[in-house]
């Protein structure tokens, strides 16, 4: 117990002092290199691509909806029209009067010229209530995979604009050259109704949901355990991943394909922030809970030895590697850190430096020490018992 | 089989994420419009496990019992504090109704056909689809002081009477709902439902999650100076006194310069001009051409929510508040809204602000800052659980938990789960007037309900499986049967209640309430279906957050009546 609180403390609190960096800061500043999104959805654009703007028709009277569609070229539509206070129907053969509104929605570039087209724009729109949308749609339908962007952009209604492309959570420069793929997720802006009947052509709406899909988590750990629960016979010597170790695996899994597909219903980060800090804080609550009065008995026996012996077992390698690994092999500190965690097969530790990084950035140095680690640490008992036998010979 | 049993022995909790995998995936299939739903479905396939021989420890049962019920009273308690009031006095007293005429006809029920006191909580439970009662009641029969194997036995038959009537509670209250009630009020929900909206027409426009006003009140637009305009920054911005603009960035020949107010703009600068709609439109003739996509002119604006600390603001209405804040106070920001314990406010000139409203703030980030500092606390969205919160009011709840009252003979106890829900109506209650700390986002509330109650559910369904099997043997139609009686029959009173007495007239209105007075989410769903727009959903969250609280509490005064 000593030996889990003092590796924890070490790697999230003690090392980055040592290493003197931010460990914040690191672990930010890795993650975007990495390409991680960085998604605050308090921020926005001051100048946003797409706009809508009302206008009073006096140069444009004369000219139908349908006219001026074509000269939007696709890249803006006419939304609403209000004549005397009454909204109507709008189909292509709609002529304009001098004072209809009209509500003009799409991209900047496009609306800034609009007003030499009707008229002057007016700033009260009390009188249009429409909605827009922006939705984010995995494409999955077979026939769009390997076209480009144009080819789609020309099939959606003119209403419906592209307003961006991520790839594996990469942000994609939405260029017409660029060819989907399938698991790419485009961002849809327009009329909630058009944008509903556009999504089913290209694929399937990205789940935002704040439900968990519990059978999906559930079925994760089944299989995580089930996993942990094998031992295989090395030399004589049984080796297993473990419940932590499983459940590990089975994760990173079940992680990677929910990423690859958004439209199914997930865990959403809240509820994994919930159930990494709940499963940790109660996992080392109960540790000491339960193993406290015998820590302290161990203690009276042995005195403080014991107990400081363990704090040593688990710094000293620690402190080595992290020398070692700045030094030497000059490790980003956040994966560092990790590995260490990983080193020492402690899950717990991984958390404590995750939370401390404020990202996921650790768990890259984690896996492949822990996994490491997990087959050579269980080797090391008959050593220890070896090695000792010796020194007590020697005496 | 033996396999099984020895993998279950070595790791329980395998058999417990079996049940929930396999569980949630049966509750999430369709049989026409109709869904088992996650917390059925668990039991139903931990009974199935059960019969390979499970032992899973007791206590996870009560960790998760009280993680779940906690949740439920910290997301219904700003609903359910602020609904005590005279505004929703005849929602209060459908919700009262709804668990009195259930509670009669549960104990009339047992009594006529002998249930015990287990199989009578579990019909409530199942009947009235408030699945908190199993833990309420199972409390309950712990304290009863009887043998441990009859307390057992008593706890087992509650999770088997939830089991038996559950599917049709939900089904039930669809019918009445959706079915009966239109055919009793003789109007249809959704024609009633577009009568209350074009009543209401007035009131504030609900968006989704992902959308917007087409043409929103805050717009950013980049201009080209055409003319020498002879004026400075402040001229520009203060050119129409009821509402400034603000320039935010300036370039000339090229270059970012400075802002400040006594700037001379000049023929050929390009600027970002950030403000109200009609401000930017008024302005415009003064800033020339306009323009897009100017490298560097891209500016990230935040939204923040404050909540007002500064007294000298409290009490003050929205008028005199502009006013005080006049001139380089409120430069640069905009505020979009205002609400208070989660209900937005309309921001009329009139309106009196008082010290713990949330303002909503929208401007570039430095100038956020300023202006949050002397307004109040910045609600900072934390995706992260404040555990000395959740924590706390655990404790509290499961102390008050213990406290126990004699009336008479019976002794009545909230239990862990009645302490729990209490505290959780408190904590949430104050956590949305003080939001500055306690956070429990909303994802995590839905996995602590979620995962609480299915977990909960099926330790007690891995631990009685094989006693279920007999009950259903025996008692099976009889348990159903008056699962079915305790579905109808309180709805069907209830609504006479509502009718005559309360005096509802609208069916859109009424069939929220119903639905939410019995905490049946399926029914509500269906009723938002027919109704096509959201006039429902008003009286439904009242009485749901009422009802989880009152048929919660049922649990224990059927354990001690029976």
């Amino acid at each position: 117990m000593f030996g889990l609180i003092a590796i924890v403390v070490a790697t999230s609190q003690i090392f980055p002092l040592l290493l003197r960096v931010d460990l914040r800061a690191e672990a930010d500043r890795l993650w975007k290199t990495m390409g991680g999104g960085d998604e605050n959805p308090a921020a926005a654009s001051a100048t946003p691509e797409m706009v809508g703007r009302v206008f009073l028709v006096t140069v444009g009277r004369g000219r139908t909806v349908g006219e001026l569609m074509s000269i939007l070229g696709g890249h803006a539509s006419i939304e609403r029209v209000v004549r005397r206070g009454q909204q109507l129907n709008v189909e292509p053969a709609l002529r304009l009067q001098a004072y209809d509104q009209v509500l003009a929605i799409g991209r900047r570039s496009m609306l800034v010229n609009v007003a030499e087209l009707l008229g002057r724009e007016f700033a009260d729109t009390t009188a249009f209530d429409a909605v827009v949308e922006t939705t984010e749609v995995v494409v999955n339908r077979r026939e769009w995979f390997g076209r480009g962007l144009r080819a789609l952009d020309a099939q959606l209604p003119p209403a419906v604009q592209i307003v961006g492309l991520s790839r594996d959570g990469h942000v994609m420069p939405l260029l017409h050259e660029v060819k989907l793929q399938r698991g790419d997720v485009l961002r849809l802006y327009g009329p909630a109704d058009d944008v509903a009947r556009t999504l089913p052509l290209v694929g399937d709406r990205v789940v935002a949901s704040t439900r968990s899909n519990i059978s999906y988590a559930a079925m994760g750990i089944l299989l995580g355990v089930f996993i942990g629960g094998f031992s295989v016979k090395l030399g004589g010597i049984p080796f297993s991943l473990g419940t932590g170790g499983g459940a590990l695996v089975t994760g990173l899994a079940f992680g990677w394909y929910q990423s690859k597909n958004p439209h199914r219903l997930s865990v959403p980060p809240d509820a994994l922030a919930l159930m990494k800090d709940l499963g940790l804080a109660t996992f080392i609550a109960c540790v000491g809970l339960a193993s406290g009065p015998q820590a302290i008995a161990l203690v009276k026996k042995f005195g403080v030895a014991l107990p400081l012996v363990g704090v040593a077992v688990a710094v000293v390698p620690a402190t080595i590697s992290l020398f070692v690994g700045r030094r030497l092999l000059k490790l980003e500190a956040p994966v560092l850190l990790g590995a260490i965690a990983g080193q020492q097969c402690s899950t717990p530790a991984l958390s404590a430096v995750q939370n401390a990084a404020g990202n996921a950035t650790p768990l890259l140095g984690y896996t492949i020490t822990y996994a490491i680690s997990n087959v050579v640490l269980p080797l090391m008992g008959p050593l220890i018992v070896a090695l000792a036998g010796l020194v007590h010979a020697a005496k | 089989m033996e396999w099984l049993h020895d993998l279950f022995k070595k790791s329980p909790e395998m058999a417990l994420f079996l049940s929930l995998a396999v569980g949630y995936w049966i509750g999430k299939i369709k049989f026409g419009k109709f869904q088992l739903g996650g917390v059925a479905g668990s039991l139903l396939v931990a009974v199935i496990v059960s019969q390979v021989g499970v032992q899973i420890d007791g206590g996870v049962k009560a960790v998760l019992f009280a993680l779940f019920i906690y949740a439920v009273g910290f997301e219904s308690g700003p609903q359910f504090f602020s609904s005590l009031g005279k505004q929703s006095v005849k929602e209060i007293i459908l919700a009262a109704v709804m668990a009195a005429t259930g509670l009669a006809t549960v104990v009339v029920m047992a009594k006529l056909c002998g249930l015990d006191k287990g199989l009578a909580a579990g019909v409530a439970a199942g009947g009235l689809t408030q699945s908190a009662i199993i833990g309420t009641a199972g409390d309950a029969i712990g304290k009863l002081g009887l043998a441990a194997a009859e307390t057992a036995r008593l706890q087992a038959n509650v999770a088997i009477g939830y089991a038996v009537t559950y599917v049709f509670g939900s089904f039930g209250a669809i019918i009445v709902c959706v079915n009966i009630l239109p055919k009793f009020m003789g109007r249809t929900i959704r024609d009633d439902a577009i009568a209350a909206e074009t009543a209401q027409q007035a009131g504030v426009k609900v968006l989704g999650a992902d959308q917007e006003e087409a043409a929103p009140s805050l717009v950013g637009r980049i201009y080209e100076l055409t003319t020498d305009p002879q004026r400075t920054v402040a001229d520009i911005e203060n050119a129409n006194p009821a509402t400034t603009i603000t320039i935010e960035r300036v370039k000339r020949d090229g270059k970012f310069i400075e802002v400040s107010p006594t700037l001379a703009l000049r023929r050929g600068d390009t600027v970002l001009a950030v403000g109200r709609r009609d401000a930017v439109v008024a302005s415009a003739p003064l800033l020339g051409k306009e323009v897009f996509a100017v490298d560097g002119m891209e500016l990230t604006l935040e939204k923040r929510e404050i909540m007002l600390t500064n007294k000298e603001f409290g009490g003050k209405t929205v008028d005199q508040i502009r006013q005080l804040t006049a001139g380089g106070v409120r430069h640069g920001i905009f505020v979009t809204g205002l609400s208070r314990m989660g209900k937005a406010l309309p921001m009329q000139p009139g309106t009196v602000v008082q010290a713990g409203d949330l303002v909503s703030i929208f401007g570039a980030e430095q100038d956020v800052k300023r202006v949050a500092a002397l307004v109040g606390d910045v609600i900072v969205p934390s995706a992260k659980t404040d555990f000395v919160y959740l924590g706390a009011g655990l404790v509290v709840g499961l102390l008050v938990g213990l406290l126990s009252v004699k009336i008479g003979n019976i002794p009545l106890t909230l239990g862990a789960g009645g302490g729990a829900l209490l505290a959780g109506l408190l904590f949430g209650w104050y956590r949305a007037k003080r939001q500055t700390f306690g956070a429990l986002p909303n994802a995590a509330v839905q996995l602590l309900k979620d995962l609480g109650l299915a977990g909960f559910v099926v330790v007690v369904g891995l631990s009685s499986g094989l006693q279920a099997v007999e009950t259903i043997k025996q008692l099976g139609l009889t348990i159903f049967g008056v699962g079915v009686v305790v579905t109808i029959v309180p709805m069907l009173l209830t609504m006479l209640f509502g009718k005559y007495v309360l005096r509802y007239d609208n069916t859109a209105v009424f069939a929220g309430a119903l639905s939410g007075s019995r905490s049946a989410n399926p029914a509500f769903g269906e009723v938002l279906g027919k109704a096509e727009n959201s006039i429902p959903t008003v009286p439904f969250a009242i009485t749901y957050a009422l009802a989880n609280v009152f048929l919660t509490l049922l649990g224990p005064l059927i354990v001690a009546l029976v």
